[in-house]
């Protein structure tokens, strides 16, 4: 699959059969004609939306939070001036570069904390006629190279007239090939951070090969702000950009 | 008669051959019993004077034997200390030591007057072999010097101080001197140069370890090693060098060595100048009339090490800025006004310009301007690498042709050494006649003109808008410049305040202002101008108090946009939860359903917004209000509360409501028909120049989705349909 297509797949496929889902029971009018089928669809669909939505917040959780640094929270070592303030990713000699675990720990606090507004209270679902509640998110989030894998613990009863179906446990995952290869860049322009030098060559063909820019803009307390901004990877029109603070040794 | 004469002429001969015969003439005094104090020194028979007897001299009656008589080996060191000059003259090349072996004195005497060099001190010892004065660390050879002021200094090097011209035949391959003070040295080539510090080594130009020459428009340090200087030759350069033509510097080092060059102001192959205007009648500058002169705020320095060479090459005949093309060996620093370059082991490093001051209360801005050039490699890392400066303190780096890193922010870095020669408010003005760029320092001594990048920033953004003086004053068009503060366009007095600040990406980024490219910060400030203008133009046909005039547009769309805020469940909701969530933790609140003050509100707008976008970073919930709230925001304005930001000097306007809306990307404007109609019948409305009426219309279709778009097939699409009262289709 196409690197750009990572959440289309499977909001189409979630919206899709909500879409069927909504057009039979529109078209019929009476729920009750087929039961078994309505039941089952309701439960695919409910699944699909919420899955949809996880991968929908997931990558926007991916796309935030490269804007911070990977933070969704702002860790100790950070810029406290700016208009954005940004995580430092090297400070006092020290390399605070985010692991995998952290970034994908960041992105389930995202996914926990937003993933109501992609789920809008359900209103398509309380809009036909069930009821559902839902309690609160707990996401565990795994990055590999080229893989996010979200598994969601999250109680949620559909309910429609005298059946109630429970669900606890919802999972996606999305391909990650670009953003894998413009973390491999931050780091690398981080590893090859000497005092206030900045290392061009060091990253130069990974960044045309990736078709990455890097903007740098240095701060007054001996400190730079990266931006790399990958004019290939988008989420709608907005390009993918890593954002993140580091802070020379004092001389 | 004539017999007798010659008889006697013989007879005198004869007697005479005696005296020339004997050891002694009749009146020669002996020198054994000559009384050598008060005695008449004319009567000692020189020729024949015993060894032993000059030692019977007293030190007061040397200076009488002849010149040419003395015998300097069998003097003491008293005797020969009271030696003249015309006596040390002539035993010049016997004196071991010129500086302490004679009267010094005498000794620079001497040498004039057999010479006609003068030497203002000898140091701690010289002496002259073969017509050469030899000294610990110099040589400098008499022929052909005559008129030429040399000092040997006390650690034996020869320096020329005299005279001011001096041509590279002149001096012979025997000698060791260092040219002091500035002299016009004409090479073997015939090119003449200022030069002052070089030294001259047995036919070699150098610089001497320790010293700092400067040769025409460059300055060289030698400081660990000598540093040989080529000018204006084919000669292949040796060890640690420096070889230098019109068109071309070549730097060399060997593994060991170093070699440091300072082009200076003036520098024609770094174009390190700017322009000198001639002005007409009228005291308008004339833009083709002008002169190259220093440019004082230009500053370089480049130091090769460890096998390091470097080549600059002219490209002025392409109108191109120099290229530099250096060997990947060793190390090779650039220092350019506020930027540094390094290659190290072959790998490109720099460290960017740093804010133009820290604290711009405080803090002189730095006004330097770097070098405008090019620079590529042989080194493995660096293939297809190149670095582009400006002479503004950007820069971008290629790679592969690809631009992948640089100062960014839409300033342009241009290889085209004419973009890069537009550094001052002159050069603006003599572009620009019929604009004003005046100088409006908030401290006028650490603001004395305006820095390379306001000027290339400025001229950027006005190049392609002819006619743009009609919005910023008319006949009395005025951009002002200052070193810190905020920019702004002045309604009534109708001009464009520009600061340095915002136009150098670093210091905007320390001042905690919006994240805004310099360009989105001046076109932002150029719709008040439009604004300014149309206001103008109602108040002219006497319709800006009737409705439909454009700030009550504005008022109107503010006052029903923000009522709808207010009166939105959604947001009413959201407040009184962030409110309660605040009192819990016990802090700051923001009464802002309570307020109805326009001004007041405006203010508890933007700070409540401002709390929540900076404290999003470090709270969860906040996040969840923050998110929540530019959701509704953004729904209702399509960008921040600053559309609601309430102007009291001009009678509570609410003026940043087409401001704000200009700053909105195609897309995301779309949502907003209402403002992109205002958008653009408020440019018809102000007769515009051809570019901006051009620009206004496509970026209106874009967002209405073409003349034949959905939009425009179901609504009224075209001008003048929002704002009406000046507009002209």
């Amino acid at each position: 699959m196409s690197k750009r297509g990572q959440v289309t797949t499977f909001m189409i496929v979630g919206l899709f059969t909500l879409l069927v889902f909504g057009v039979i029971i529109s078209l019929s009018g009476e729920k009750a004609k087929n039961e078994y089928y309505l039941e089952l669809s309701g439960e695919q669909a409910l699944v699909s939306y919420v899955e949809s939505c996880l991968i929908s917040t997931a990558e926007k959780g991916l796309f935030q939070n490269s804007k911070a640094g990977g933070y969704f929270l702002l860790p100790e070592h950070s810029t406290t001036d700016l208009f954005e303030n940004l995580p430092y990713f090297y400070e006092g000699g020290q390399t605070f570069f985010p692991s995998n675990s952290l970034l994908a720990e960041q992105v389930g606090t995202y996914v926990d904390t937003m993933l109501s507004f992609c789920l809008d209270d359900f209103r398509l679902f309380q809009e036909q006629g069930y009821t559902i509640i839902a309690g609160k998110p707990t996401s565990q989030v795994t990055l590999s190279s080229s893989k996010l894998r979200i598994e969601t613990e999250m109680p949620l009863t559909l309910a429609w007239e005298n059946q109630q179906k429970e669900f606890s446990l919802f999972q996606a995952s999305l391909l990650l090939e670009q953003f894998s290869a413009d973390w491999q860049i931050a780091e690398k322009i981080v590893q090859e951070q000497n005092g206030s030098e900045i290392c061009l060559s060091c990253f130069a063909n990974l960044a045309a090969e990736n078709n990455l820019f890097v903007s740098i803009v240095p701060l007054a307390n001996d400190s730079y702000l990266f931006d790399l901004r990958d004019n290939d990877y988008l989420l709608g029109e907005e390009k993918f950009s890593l954002q993140f603070a580091v802070k020379n040794d004092a001389e | 008669m004539m017999q007798n004469k010659w008889i006697s002429v013989l007879l005198i001969l004869f007697l005479l051959s005696f005296s020339l015969l004997s050891e002694c003439p009749p009146d020669c005094a002996d020198p054994l019993t000559f009384d050598y104090s008060g005695g008449d020194y004319q009567e000692i028979d020189w020729s024949t004077f015993p060894e032993e007897q000059w030692l019977d001299i007293p030190l007061e009656r040397i200076e009488e034997i002849p010149p040419l008589e003395l015998d300097y080996q069998f003097l003491d060191t008293e005797q020969r200390w009271q030696m003249s000059s015309e006596q040390i003259s002539a035993n010049l090349e016997k004196i071991e030591n010129l500086a302490t072996d004679v009267n010094p004195e005498q000794a620079l005497e001497a040498i004039y007057q057999s010479t006609g060099v003068s030497v203002v001190s000898l140091g701690e010892r010289a002496w002259v072999d073969n017509n050469v004065l030899q000294a610990a660390a110099g040589a400098f050879d008499f022929a052909g010097k005559s008129g030429w002021e040399i000092e040997v200094s006390a650690e034996g090097r020869i320096f020329v101080l005299q005279p001011p011209e001096i041509k590279a035949k002149q001096i012979t391959s025997a000698e060791i001197f260092t040219l002091r003070n500035e002299v016009t040295y004409t090479t073997s080539t015939n090119v003449a140069l200022k030069v002052s510090g070089l030294s001259i080594e047995r036919g070699q130009l150098m610089v001497r370890q320790g010293d700092t020459a400067t040769i025409g428009d460059y300055s060289l340090d030698a400081l660990d090693n000598p540093v040989n200087i080529y000018l204006h030759e084919e000669k292949e350069p040796q060890g640690n060098y420096v070889s230098l033509s019109a068109l071309s510097l070549k730097i060399g080092t060997t593994t060991e060595g170093t070699v440091q060059v300072e082009p200076l102001p003036g520098n024609k192959l770094f174009s390190m100048v700017k322009r000198e205007y001639t002005q007409d009648a009228q005291g308008h500058l004339r833009a083709s009339q002008f002169t190259l002169i220093p440019d004082p705020q230009a500053q370089m320095t480049i130091f090769a090490s460890g096998g390091n060479s470097l080549e600059v090459t002219s490209r002025e005949e392409e109108g191109k800025t120099p290229l530099l093309k250096e060997n990947g060996v060793g190390d090779l620093f650039i220092s350019s006004g506020r930027l540094e370059i390094k290659v190290e082991q072959g790998n490109l490093k720099v460290t960017f310009p740093g804010p133009l001051y820290r604290y711009e209360q405080f803090d002189p801005p730095d006004l330097s301007n770097s070098v405008a050039l090019e620079l590529v490699s042989d080194s493995a890392q660096m293939q297809g690498s190149v670095l582009r400066t400006s002479s503004s303190n950007r820069f971008a780096f290629f790679q592969n042709g690809q631009e992948i890193a640089g100062t960014d922010q839409g300033l342009e870095v241009s290889d085209s050494l004419e973009v890069n020669l537009m550094k001052t408010r002159e050069d603006l003005a003599a572009k620009y006649p019929k604009i004003k760029f005046i100088l409006k320092p908030i401290r006028k001594d650490y603001y004395p003109g305006i820095t390379a990048n306001m000027a290339q920033a400025t001229d950027q953004w006005l190049r392609d808008k002819p006619g743009i003086e009609q919005y910023l004053g008319g006949s009395f068009a005025e951009i002002r410049f200052s070193e810190s503060g905020g920019s702004g366009f002045k309604p009534i007095l109708s001009y464009l305040q520009l600061s340095e600040r915002d136009v150098d990406p670093t210091t905007r980024a320390i001042s905690g202002e919006r994240v805004l490219t310099p360009f989105q910060i001046i076109n932002h400030e150029f719709v008040h101008a439009v604004e300014n203008l149309l206001w103008a133009g109602e108040q002219q046909k006497g319709v800006d108090k009737s409705p439909g005039n454009l700030y009550s547009l504005y008022q109107s769309y503010a006052e029903s946009s923000l009522q709808e805020l207010l009166n939105d469940p959604n947001f009413n909701s959201l407040v009184n939860e962030f409110n309660k969530y605040q009192s819990a933790r016990h802090s700051g609140k923001w009464p802002l359903l309570e307020t109805t003050a326009p001004l007041e509100r405006s203010r508890l707008l933007t700070e409540m917004e401002s709390y929540l976008r900076i404290n999003q970073k470090y709270d969860l919930q906040t996040a969840v209000f923050y998110e929540r709230w530019r959701d509704l925001i953004s729904q209702k304005t399509g960008t921040t509360s600053y559309v609601f930001y309430v102007n009291t000097q001009l009678g509570l306007r609410y003026v940043e409501v087409g401001s704000t809306f200009s700053e909105l990307p195609v897309e995301e404007a779309r949502d907003f028909p209402y403002l992109a109609q205002l958008e653009y019948d408020r440019v018809l409305s102000t007769n515009p120049p051809a570019w901006l009426r051009q620009q206004a219309e496509q970026r209106y279709y874009a967002i209405m989705g073409g003349k034949e778009g959905v939009y425009c097939r179901e609504h009224a699409c075209g001008p003048c349909l929002v704002y009406t009262l000046t507009c002209k289709p």
